[in-house]
C-alpha cells in the first residue's frame, strides 16, 4: 500500500534551484534510504515529503492527501500525529530533561503529564538509554542523545519517520546502535522510514534506494 | 606591553571584521548601549539644568539690605504677580531712583513711564486669542522682551513694567539683583525627590547598558574559544575579549551621544507637564560626562570578564551545562535588610518631609533599598522558578528554560524591578503628600471668595473701586471694608481697627442690632482689644513704627467674632468715625465670585484694571488646594513618565535579548516546527518566558516599592496612603510591554522555525 | 575484466587496425602496463571467431598486418550487455569499472548509469551483509563487517567518479 508518494516535486532557494523533478513512493512499513552526494537536494526533498517544506511545484500525497491543499494547521497536526523526525544533531529542546524531550510530542498531543512521562521511559528503555531519562541533553553522550531523539520520533507511535543524517554525527560503532535499535523499533511497529544518509553502510540497512542527484531523484531497478 | 597592544587591536579587529553578522552585533550593541548613555547624558546634565535654573531664578529675585551700598542708586520696585488662567504671572512695577540703579537680569534698560517689557511666553500669550482679558492689565507699550538671563525656562511668564508712581520710601528701594539660593524646605523637598528619582531612573540604565554590551555572548564566547584552541593564552584571550568589548562601548558611546545632541536640539519645542528648559540648560557636567564615558566601557569590560571565566578557560568553548550554580542568599538580601533597618529606626523621627530628606542616612537607606533589588531578584526568580512545574508544554518549555539560565533575564527585570519599585515609592510617597495638602482645612466658599487689598492711596477711594467689580460678570457681591491700625499708648500690642458697613461689618463679627454710628468690640482669643474710651494711637499704615494721630475709643459692644482664630478687631462703622481723622486707610475688598461664569476671576481682577497695578499691594486670590496638590501630581506625573521611559528601555533590552535567543535557538525551534509543535505553543512559551520574570519583578517592585513609601509616609506622619492607580498603570505597562515585546519577537520565530533554520549551517 | 569487451568498445568508435587499438587501449588503460601486441591479435581472432567483429579491408603499408577490424551488431550488443551488467560486489573491481565507465563516455553512453547499476548491486550485496551482520553473533559480526567496510571504500570511490564523470569525459574525449 502506497502511504506516501511525491511526483515531479521542484523547489528553488532563490536562484538556486534545489529540488528538479523529484519524485517517490514511500509503502507502509518500508525503509527507503534517500542517497547522494551533499547538496543534491536530499534533505530539501525530505522536508517537502514532510510537509515542512512546500514544494514550488509538483505534489505530496500523504494516504491520498495533497499536502499542499492542507494548511499550515492541519499541516503542523499532521507531522505530529502521523510522523516522527530524527535529525542528525541540535533536535533535543536543551533545557527539557530527555524523559521530557521524550514525552513531548504526547504531552502537545494532550496526554496527562504522567502517562506521556511513563510512555516516555518505556521507550528509552527500548532504546537502552533510560539512565540518561533525568539527565538534559547537553549531559549525554551524542550516541545516547541520537537514541533519545529516536525515541521522541517513535513514542507517538507515527506512521512515517523521518531521518536526516541520524548517524552523521556519530562514529561507526554508535551509528550502528543507533541504526540497529531505531529500525527494529521502526520495523516493531511497522513504521515507514525515510532516510536520508549519504553513508553507503547506512543506507544498507534500507529495503531499497533513492538516489538524488542535481534535484532529481533515480529510481535504480534492482539488478540481483 | 606591545603583545598588549596587539591583543586588545585583535580584540576590536574582532569586534568588527567578522562579516555581515558582525556588523549586525556591534549595532545592535552600539544602539541599545547608545540609548542607555543617552539617557545617562541627560541624567548628567540634569544638576546642570537645576543649576541653571536655579541661578536664573536667584538672579532675578532681589534682596533688600537695608543699608545702601556707595555708589548705587535705588531702583524702586513693587512685585506685584497675576494670575491669569490658572497661570502664574511673574512681575513687578519698577521706577530707579537715579542713573545708576540695578538693571534686572534680561534686560537692556530699565523700562521708562508707561513702558514695559515681557517674557517671550508673555508676548506670546497676550498675542493670542486667549489674552484678551489679559490685555486690559497692561495697556503699557511694549518695548522689548527679557532674554534668557532673566528667564527660567522657555515658557516663563514674566513682565517688568516702569512706573514713575510707585512709592520711593526705603521699604521699595533695592540696590543689587540676586543672591545665593537659600533652599526652602519645599525646594528641598523636590531636589530631594528629584535626586532620588534620577538615582532610580539611572541605575536600571547602567544595567541596560550591561546587557548592550552582552549581547551575542555565545558567538562572542566560540569565536574566543576558537582563539584559545590556536594557542593563545587565557590571559590573551582576555585582553582581546576586552577589546572586543572596549569597541562595542565605544560605539555605544558615540552613538548614545549622537542621540543626546539629537534630543537636545528638540528639547526646546518640548514642554513636559509644564516643565520646559533652554538647549543650553542641557548641558552635561563635564566631570559626570567623563564619568560616564568612563564607567560605560569599564562596565562592558568588566561584565565580558567575568561572564567569559567559564569559556576563556576551556579552550574547546563546550559548556557542559549540569545544575547552575546555586545562588548564595544573604548577602544579597544584605542591602535590602540594612536600607529597611535604616528606615525603621527613623520612623516617627520627622514631622516634615524636609528634615526628612536633609537627612542623609535616609536617602542612604533608600539607595541600600533600591540597589537591593537587582541583586535579590536572581535568587527570587530561581527559586520561584525552581519551584514551578507541570502545566501546559509551553508553560514547562518557558519554565524548563528559565530553570536553566534565569540569570540574564533576571537582570533586564531587575533594572525594570529598580525603576518600578522606586516609582511606587515616590508615587506613594507623593500620593500621601497630595493627600496631605487636599485635606488642609478650607472653607468651603473660599473658593469662591477673592479678596483684593487696597493700600493707601487707593485704599480712600475703597466704595469706588467695589462698584466697579460689583459691576463685572461673575462677580455675585463685594463686601469692601476699609482698616487702620490703632494700639494703646506706648504699648506695642496693634490691633485692627475696620471700618464698614454694617452689612459689611457682619462678614468679619456676629451681633444683631446694627446702625450707622455703632461701634463693636470683637475680641480673639489671642489679643486683647483696647476698651470703650482708651487713649490710643493711630499708626501711619506704610510704616506701623509712626504714629500718626491719636484717638479715644467710643462706647463699644462686645461680640463674638465669626471666624475662629483671629485677633481682635475693633469694628466701626463709619458714622462713629464721624470728626475723627483717622489718616490714612487701606481698602479691603471681599469679592463673591460666580464661578458658573467663564474666567469669573480674571474679570474680576480685569475689572480693577484702569486703577493701575502698583495701588494693588496684594490680590488675595481664593485658595486652591488643587493648586497646590496639582504641583504634587505634575511631579508624580514626571515620574510617571520617567518610569514609562524606563520601562521602555527594558522593553528594548528584553526584546533585543528574546531576539537574541531565539537566534542562537534557532535550530531546536526549527525542529520543534518541523516535529510538529504548533507555533502558537512556542509563541506562548516565549510569552511565559518573558512574563514569568516580569510577573516577579512587579511583585517584587510593588511590595518594596509600597514598603518604602509606606515607611516613608509612616516617618514624616502623612496619613498612611496607597496609589493603586498608579501601580495599576505601571503593572499594566509592565504586563503591555511583555506583550509588545513577544509580539516582536514572533516574526523572528516565524522565521526561524522555517524549514532553513533546519539547515546545517 | 575482459580485454575483449574492452576492444569491442574501442571498435565501436570506428574499425581500425590491431595497432591502432592497441594504441587506443594504451592510451586510455594502459598507464604502466601496455598491452603485447600478440595479445591483442589473439583477442582480435577470438572475436572474429565469435562474430563479434569482422574484417573491414586490407591497407598496403608499412606494418606486419594491415588488416582492419570493424564491430557487428552482436558485439555492439554483447558490449551493450556487458556495461548493463553490474560487476559481481566484491574487492578491487576499479579496474573493470573503470574501463566499463571510460568506454561509455568513449561510446557517448550514459557512464552514470554504469555507476548507478553498480551502486544498486554493491547496495544489496551490503544490505545482505547488514542482513545477516544483524541477525548473527559477534564473529558474524566481524567478519561482515569487514566485507560492508570493504564495499563501502569502493562505493565512495564510485561516488567520487560519479562526481567527477565530467571532468572524465572531457580528457576521455581529447
Amino acid at each position: 500500500m502506497t502511504l506516501l508518494s511525491a511526483t515531479d516535486l521542484h523547489k528553488a532557494f532563490g536562484p538556486t534551484p534545489a529540488l528538479a523533478g523529484a519524485g517517490l513512493t514511500v509503502d507502509a512499513g518500508e525503509i527507503v534510504a534517500i542517497m547522494g552526494p551533499s547538496g543534491s537536494g536530499k534533505s530539501t526533498l525530505l522536508h517537502c515529503l514532510a510537509g515542512i517544506l512546500t514544494p514550488d511545484a509538483g505534489s505530496v500525497h500523504y494516504r491520498g492527501v495533497d499536502l499542499g491543499s492542507l494548511p499550515d494547521g492541519k499541516r503542523s497536526e499532521l507531522r505530529r500525529t502521523e510522523f516522527g523526525f530524527v535529525f542528525q544533531f541540535g533536535q533535543l529542546v536543551p533545557e527539557l530533561s530527555c524523559v521530557e524531550n521524550v514525552a513531548l510530542p504526547l504531552r502537545l498531543a494532550g496526554v496527562k503529564r504522567r502517562d506521556a512521562e511513563s510512555r516516555a521511559t518505556d521507550w528509552l528503555e527500548k532504546l537502552e538509554v533510560a539512565d540518561v531519562a533525568a539527565k538534559r541533553p547537553g549531559e549525554t553522550s551524542g550516541g545516547q542523545g541520537q537514541r533519545v531523539a529516536v525515541a521522541r520520533a517513535l513514542v507517538t507511535a507515527p506512521k512515517v519517520i523521518f531521518a536526516d543524517e541520524p548517524t552523521g554525527a556519530l562514529d561507526s560503532l554508535n551509528g550502528e546502535r543507533v541504526m540497529t535499535l531505531f529500525l527494529a523499533a521502526a520495523r516493531a511497529t511497522s513504521a515507514a522510514v525515510v532516510l536520508v544518509t549519504h553513508e553507503p553502510r547506512v543506507a544498507a540497512y534500507a529495503d531499497r534506494e533513492v538516489v538524488v542527484r542535481d534535484g532529481r531523484s533515480r529510481l535504480v531497478e534492482h539488478a540481483g | 606591553m606591545k603583545g598588549w597592544v596587539n591583543d586588545l587591536a585583535l580584540g576590536v579587529r574582532i569586534a568588527f571584521g567578522g562579516g555581515r553578522s558582525s556588523w549586525r552585533r556591534i549595532a545592535l550593541t552600539g544602539v541599545s548601549v547608545g540609548l542607555g548613555v543617552a539617557v545617562l547624558f541627560v541624567g548628567t546634565a540634569m544638576p546642570t539644568a537645576i543649576s541653571e535654573r536655579q541661578e536664573r531664578q536667584d538672579a532675578s529675585r532681589v534682596v533688600q539690605s537695608g543699608e545702601r551700598p556707595p555708589g548705587v542708586d535705588p531702583l524702586y520696585r513693587a512685585y506685584t504677580p497675576e494670575r491669569f488662567d490658572g497661570e502664574e504671572i511673574m512681575g513687578s512695577y519698577v521706577w530707579p531712583g537715579g542713573p545708576r540703579a540695578p538693571i534686572p537680569p534680561g534686560l537692556q534698560r530699565i523700562p521708562g513711564d508707561g513702558e514695559i517689557v515681557v517674557s517671550p511666553a508673555l508676548a506670546d500669550l497676550l498675542a493670542s486669542p486667549k489674552g484678551e482679558l489679559l490685555r486690559p492689565r497692561f495697556p503699557q507699550r511694549v518695548v522689548g522682551t527679557i532674554s534668557q538671563e532673566g528667564l527660567i525656562g522657555p515658557n516663563h511668564l514674566l513682565y517688568i513694567a516702569g512706573d514713575s508712581t510707585i512709592e520711593q520710601t526705603e521699604r521699595t528701594a533695592y540696590y543689587t539683583f540676586g543672591f545665593s539660593s537659600v533652599w526652602t524646605s519645599r525646594n528641598v523637598w523636590f531636589w530631594a525627590i528629584g535626586l532620588v528619582g534620577v538615582v532610580v531612573l539611572l541605575l536600571p540604565v547602567l544595567v541596560f547598558v550591561t546587557i548592550g554590551t552582552r549581547l551575542a555572548g555565545p558567538e562572542r564566547e566560540r569565536r574566543l574559544a576558537a582563539l584559545r584552541l590556536l594557542g593563545a593564552s587565557s590571559r590573551q584571550v582576555r585582553r582581546i575579549a576586552t577589546g572586543d568589548a572596549l569597541a562595542g562601548s565605544v560605539v555605544g558611546l558615540v552613538l548614545g551621544a549622537g542621540f543626546f545632541l539629537l534630543l537636545r536640539a528638540f528639547v526646546e519645542r518640548v514642554e513636559l507637564f509644564g516643565v520646559s528648559a533652554f538647549a543650553g540648560d542641557l548641558t552635561p557636567r563635564p566631570l559626570l560626562a567623563l564619568l560616564v564615558v568612563l564607567v560605560v566601557p569599564a562596565l562592558s569590560v568588566a561584565t565580558a570578564l567575568v561572564t567569559q571565566r567559564g569559556s576563556v578557560v576551556d579552550p574547546l568553548g563546550v559548556v557542559r551545562q549540569s545544575e547552575p550554580p546555586r545562588r548564595r542568599l544573604w548577602w544579597r538580601f544584605a542591602p535590602i535588610l540594612l536600607g529597611a533597618g535604616l528606615l525603621l529606626t527613623r520612623i516617627g523621627s520627622f514631622v516634615d518631609q524636609s528634615a526628612l530628606l536633609r537627612s542623609e542616612l535616609t536617602l542612604v537607606a533608600l539607595a541600600l533599598l533600591l540597589l537591593g533589588i537587582p541583586l535579590v531578584l536572581p535568587w527570587v526568580v530561581e527559586k520561584a522558578v525552581r519551584r514551578l512545574r507541570g502545566g501546559p508544554p509551553s508553560w514547562q518549555l518557558a519554565v524548563r528554560r528559565l530553570q536553566m539560565d534565569s540569570g540574564s533575564a533576571a537582570r533586564v527585570v531587575g533594572g525594570v524591578a529598580v525603576v518600578l519599585a522606586g516609582g511606587i515609592a515616590l508615587q506613594t510617597v507623593m500620593v500621601g503628600q497630595e493627600a496631605s495638602v487636599m485635606n488642609r482645612p478650607y472653607q468651603s466658599d473660599d473658593r469662591e471668595a477673592l479678596v483684593i487689598y487696597l493700600p493707601d492711596p487707593a485704599g480712600a477711594r475703597t466704595d469706588e473701586i467695589a462698584d466697579d467689580v460689583r459691576g463685572t460678570a461673575g462677580v455675585r457681591s463685594v463686601t469692601a471694608t476699609r482698616s487702620f491700625t490703632i494700639q494703646p499708648a506706648g504699648q506695642p500690642k496693634p490691633s485692627t481697627v475696620v471700618i464698614g458697613s454694617c452689612a459689611s461689618l457682619r462678614t468679619v463679627a456676629r451681633f444683631d442690632h446694627c446702625q450707622d454710628g455703632d461701634a463693636f468690640r470683637a475680641a480673639g482669643p489671642v489679643a486683647d482689644v483696647p476698651g470703650p474710651g482708651d487713649q490710643v494711637d493711630v499708626l501711619d499704615p506704610s510704616d506701623l513704627r509712626l504714629v500718626s494721630g491719636r484717638w479715644t475709643l467710643p462706647e463699644m459692644l462686645d461680640v463674638p467674632l465669626s471666624q475662629s482664630g483671629l485677633v481682635g478687631q475693633v469694628l466701626v462703622t463709619p458714622g462713629a468715625l464721624r470728626g475723627v481723622d483717622v489718616g490714612r486707610t487701606s481698602g479691603k475688598l471681599d469679592v463673591a465670585l460666580d464661578l458658573s461664569v467663564p474666567d469669573a476671576l480674571d474679570r474680576a481682577i480685569t475689572a480693577l484694571g484702569p486703577l493701575g497695578r502698583h495701588s494693588i499691594s496684594r490680590i488675595s486670590v481664593p485658595p486652591d488646594p488643587e493648586r497646590d496638590a496639582a504641583d504634587y501630581r505634575t511631579l508624580r506625573r514626571l515620574f510617571l513618565a520617567g518610569t514609562l521611559l524606563v520601562v521602555a528601555l527594558a522593553g528594548a533590552s528584553l526584546l533585543v535579548l528574546a531576539l537574541e535567543q531565539v537566534r542562537t535557538r534557532r535550530r531546536p525551534l526549527a525542529v520543534l516546527a518541523a516535529g510538529g509543535v504548533p507555533r502558537s505553543t512556542l509563541a506562548w512559551s516565549l510569552l511565559w518566558q518573558n512574563a514569568v520574570p516580569l510577573v516577579l519583578a512587579v511583585v517584587v517592585a510593588v511590595v518594596l516599592g509600597s514598603g518604602m513609601g509606606l515607611l516613608f509616609q509612616r516617618a514624616t506622619i502623612l496619613p498612611l496612603r496607597l496609589d493603586p492607580t498608579g501601580i495599576g498603570v505601571l503593572a499594566a505597562t509592565v504586563a503591555g510591554m511583555v506583550l509588545v515585546v513577544t509580539l516582536c519577537t514572533l516574526p523572528a520565530v516565524r522565521r526561524a522555525t522555517g524549514a532553513t533554520g533546519l539547515r546545517v549551517e | 575484466m575482459s580485454l575483449g569487451h574492452a576492444l569491442l568498445g574501442l571498435l565501436e568508435r570506428g574499425p581500425g587496425h590491431g595497432y591502432d587499438l592497441k594504441k587506443a587501449y594504451d592510451d586510455q588503460f594502459g598507464q604502466d602496463r601496455p598491452l603485447h601486441y600478440g595479445q591483442v591479435y589473439t583477442t582480435l581472432s577470438r572475436l572474429l571467431r565469435n562474430g563479434l567483429v569482422q574484417e573491414a579491408g586490407v591497407e598496403s603499408g608499412s606494418g606486419p598486418d594491415r588488416k582492419r577490424y570493424a564491430i557487428t551488431d552482436a558485439g555492439v550488443t554483447d558490449v551493450e550487455n556487458w556495461l548493463g551488467t553490474p560487476e559481481k560486489p566484491e574487492p578491487y573491481l576499479q579496474n573493470t569499472l573503470y574501463t566499463k565507465v571510460v568506454l561509455a563516455l568513449l561510446s557517448g553512453r550514459e557512464a552514470a548509469d554504469v555507476l548507478d547499476t553498480q551502486r544498486a548491486a554493491h547496495l544489496n550485496a551490503m544490505r545482505e551483509l547488514t542482513r545477516r551482520k544483524t541477525d548473527g553473533d559477534l564473529a558474524d559480526k566481524l567478519i561482515c563487517d569487514y566485507a560492508l567496510f570493504h564495499l563501502e571504500a569502493d562505493l565512495r570511490w564510485l561516488e567520487l567518479t560519479t562526481a567527477r564523470l565530467d571532468e572524465l569525459a572531457k580528457q576521455v574525449g581529447r
